[in-house]
């Protein structure tokens, strides 16, 4: 199946920072968690995605269509969420659908209520006042009531309580599995992905650390925890990232039967989560 | 575009009631401009919907919003010199209202009609005056062409609607 999103080489130089030929693709119908600390590139990514800023090299294909050249008709197909509030504070949420949904070819008024019931948006009060998950929530209705095949979010979880996060990932979730989009969901929380996400992508300073199906990472990443003189059998040429402290030390490997032969039963294996992975990842590139 | 265009005019609605009452103050404090009255008055206060109206798209970040829509380049940046225009006849319309009220129970003593040329040479100003957010025009390759389609209107527009405006 052709992917509905691929990223091939893109690059984009900044004083200071750089996004280095990042490649990656999304097959339709799977949720991709883009993951990374802050400053990572994640935004920048999606921007480039987006068109809102232009990129100095490679290709960013939607649909499977240029998304330079098919900007428009592209755009008509995507629903966006980002971090912080976009919309018009003066106006009521009510008002701001009614700027929005004439723009949309495939608008659907009913799609519109019923997630705003669903979701429990007044339509009568200024975006103002809306608290930070409602207005999350508002930009996901107005993102899902076009019929959008394919949903990008930049981190829609950040600032949001443990409560109202995990509401709004039950409904991303139940949504998705109903209508039957891609999503590309960037997040420094790692929790959240664990629960949803299908494919992952880690970038780190402007580069993709791996862009894996959930499975894959989770079948090739062991984590392992042992004395520390248990390192010195040579299996520190398999460890991905660690940590060492007084008592032992903890670490990430990928080739497990190699270092279970190594480490003879004198260490503890255990399935690492989304997080554990990360922070070994990028403190092994650091290291 | 009519959309955008009804955008501007939305985030303005509050603004609408300081407007009646600027083109009041202003009729009397400006009163000795004579001939030039409706100019000024309309002038400053077109100007006003305008930072305004940019106002609210910089605090908004609106930028991003209509950025990642489904909308042409050249229709952000035309609905918003489009909006000045309109800005121009709504307020033309309210000076004139303003005016005749207050002739009509003997205040202010204005004389002035409120003239085509008035609000030809305010909406010439106003296009001038129009700040779009240099972050909506950052992307894509239209808004080159626009821009400097606008600079040749203006251009072209100037001198004409400045002698009309004293005429």
């Amino acid at each position: 199946m052709k992917p509905i999103l691929e990223l091939s080489n893109v690059s984009k130089r900044y004083p200071g920072f750089s996004l280095d030929k990042v490649s990656f693709s999304l097959e339709p119908g799977y949720i991709m968690g883009f993951i990374g600390p802050n400053g990572a590139g994640k935004t920048t990514t999606i921007k480039l995605i987006m068109n809102l800023i232009r990129r100095d090299q490679g290709e960013i294909r939607v649909f499977g269509l240029d998304s330079l050249q098919h900007e428009q008709e592209i755009k008509q197909r995507i629903g966006f969420v980002y971090d912080e509030g976009h919309f018009y504070e003066n106006l009521t949420a009510a008002e701001m659908t009614r700027l929005i949904a004439p723009i949309y070819r495939h608008w659907d008024w009913d799609f519109y209520e019923k997630y705003t019931r669903l979701f429990d948006l007044p339509a009568r009060k200024k975006l103002s006042a809306f608290s930070r998950g409602m207005k999350m929530k508002y930009a996901l209705a107005v993102a899902l009531s076009h019929r959008a095949e394919l949903l990008i979010m930049d981190e829609p979880t950040s600032g949001l309580d443990p409560v109202v996060r995990s509401e709004f990932l039950d409904i991303l979730r139940d949504v998705i599995q109903d209508e039957r989009c891609s999503v590309l969901l960037s997040s420094h929380i790692t929790s959240d992905l664990d629960q949803i996400a299908d494919y992952v992508t880690l970038i780190d300073g402007g580069r993709i650390v791996f862009s894996k199906s959930k499975e894959e990472l989770l079948e090739e990443y062991v984590l392992i925890k042992g004395e520390r003189s248990l390192l010195d059998s040579g299996l520190r040429d398999h460890i991905v990232g660690l940590k060492e402290s007084q008592f032992g030390f903890e670490g990430l490997i990928t080739a497990k039967e190699e270092v279970q032969r190594l480490a003879e039963g004198r260490a503890v294996f255990a399935r690492p989560n989304l997080e554990e992975i990360m922070l070994h990842c990028i403190r092994g590139k650091a290291q | 575009m009519i959309s955008l265009l009804y955008k501007e005019l939305l985030v303005q609605k509050r603004v609408l009631g300081m407007a009646f009452l600027y083109i009041f103050v202003f009729s009397f404090a400006m009163k000795n401009l004579g001939e030039q009255l409706p100019l000024a008055i309309i002038t400053a206060v077109s100007y006003m919907f305008v930072l305004y109206g940019g106002a609210w798209d910089e605090k908004a970040s609106s930028d991003r919003l209509w950025n990642s829509l489904p909308v042409p380049k050249w229709k952000i940046v035309g609905a918003k010199y489009l909006s000045v225009l309109v800005y121009v006849a709504g307020v033309a319309v309210l000076t004139w209202a303003v005016f005749a009220v207050l002739s009509m129970v003997g205040m202010g003593g204005i004389s002035t009609p409120v003239r085509l040329e008035h609000a030809a040479g305010a909406a010439i100003s106003g296009r001038r005056e129009q700040h779009l957010p240099a972050r909506l025009l950052r992307p894509g390759l239209h808004e080159i062409e626009d821009v400097q389609f606008a600079d040749d209107a203006r251009n072209l527009f100037a001198p004409l609607a400045f002698v009309g405006s004293f005429g």
